[in-house]
């Protein structure tokens, strides 16, 4: 966690699951598609508002598959503008450092389907 | 560079003490003066502190190498326990939520693996190490094609099982690569 709190924080373990899932919600719980609609699209539309950056935490989960951050993270991507998502978010992996690497590749690929 | 070159001047002062002593209580005389005998000691001294240096550099480079490998080592381990895990899922036709948590787990740990790969090697005296940037870009491929897609409510297919080998055989070829680069550094 950041010394000191920024307005829009969102801890991935704490907020969504331990254990993220698949792709969608027929593959099993806890998927993209859920975190996508649940909370990551409305975190990101405040912190859109308030021209502030959406701090996402990605530590402290047993791992992400590819389908999930996919889901979730492209899927952002699919409904907003790719400039203004990877302008908003800023991630915080210090467990997997190539997280990041990997997630801005979903957002940047995301217009290509 | 402590003890070892207290040491030498130590036995080098008292060697040429005796010497001194001995030239003036005997009255010996040898053509050499005692200006001559210092500039010996000083040549000497330079020799031991330059091989001294030499030592040192080498000792480093050796510590360096072997961290660098040890690490390398450790990396071919975290992508053998993946393929493992992930051939056992194959055979299963099915991959259940502990599979999941597992092959999740062993690529995490790869990734991590490889992550302190990159920052020894960035650290580290040998350069360039161009292999990194390509184990890390296979890494990232084996993780879309173990856990993209519909993981893991769809088990894996045959194709799967082939883009994993192939990209399997390019990691393991990369890190051995790297490890040849570091043993045959200068």
């Amino acid at each position: 966690m950041p010394a000191v709190m920024p307005k829009h924080y969102l801890k991935i373990s704490t907020e969504f699951s331990r254990t993220p899932g698949p792709r969608n919600p027929s593959e099993g719980e806890f998927s993209g598609e859920l975190f996508l609609d649940t909370i990551l699209e409305k975190r990101f539309q405040n912190a859109v508002t308030d021209k502030q950056p959406l701090i996402v935490d990605l530590d402290g989960t047993e791992g992400y598959a590819t389908s999930f951050l996919e889901a979730s993270f492209g899927g952002l991507a699919r409904k907003h503008d790719i400039n203004l998502v990877l302008s908003t978010l800023q991630f915080i992996t210090t467990e997997e450092p190539y997280l990041e690497d990997e997630i801005k590749s979903y957002i940047r690929e995301a217009r290509d389907q | 560079m402590k003890w070892p070159l207290y040491a030498f001047l130590f036995g080098a002062g008292v060697v040429t003490g005796v010497a001194i002593f001995l030239l003036d209580q005997f009255n010996w005389s040898f053509d050499v003066s005692v200006i001559q005998l210092l500039n010996l000691l000083v040549a000497l001294t330079l020799a031991f502190l330059f091989q001294y240096y030499i030592k040192q550099k080498t000792d480093v480079r050796k510590a360096e190498r072997e961290i660098l490998s040890d690490q390398i080592s450790m990396v071919i381990d975290k992508v053998n326990a993946a393929r493992k895990t992930f051939i056992d899922c194959y055979q299963a036709h099915a991959i259940g939520a502990r599979q999941a948590s597992i092959i999740k787990m062993d690529l995490r740990n790869l990734s991590n693996a490889i992550s302190l790969l990159e920052t020894l090697s960035t650290k580290a005296r040998f350069k360039p190490f161009t292999a990194v940037p390509l184990i890390k870009q296979d890494y990232l491929l084996y993780k879309r094609i173990l856990t993209g897609d519909r993981f893991p409510a769809v088990p894996y297919e045959l194709e799967h099982y082939l883009d994993a080998d192939k990209c399997y055989q390019r990691l393991i070829e990369n890190l051995m690569c790297l490890n040849l680069h570091v043993q045959h550094a200068d």
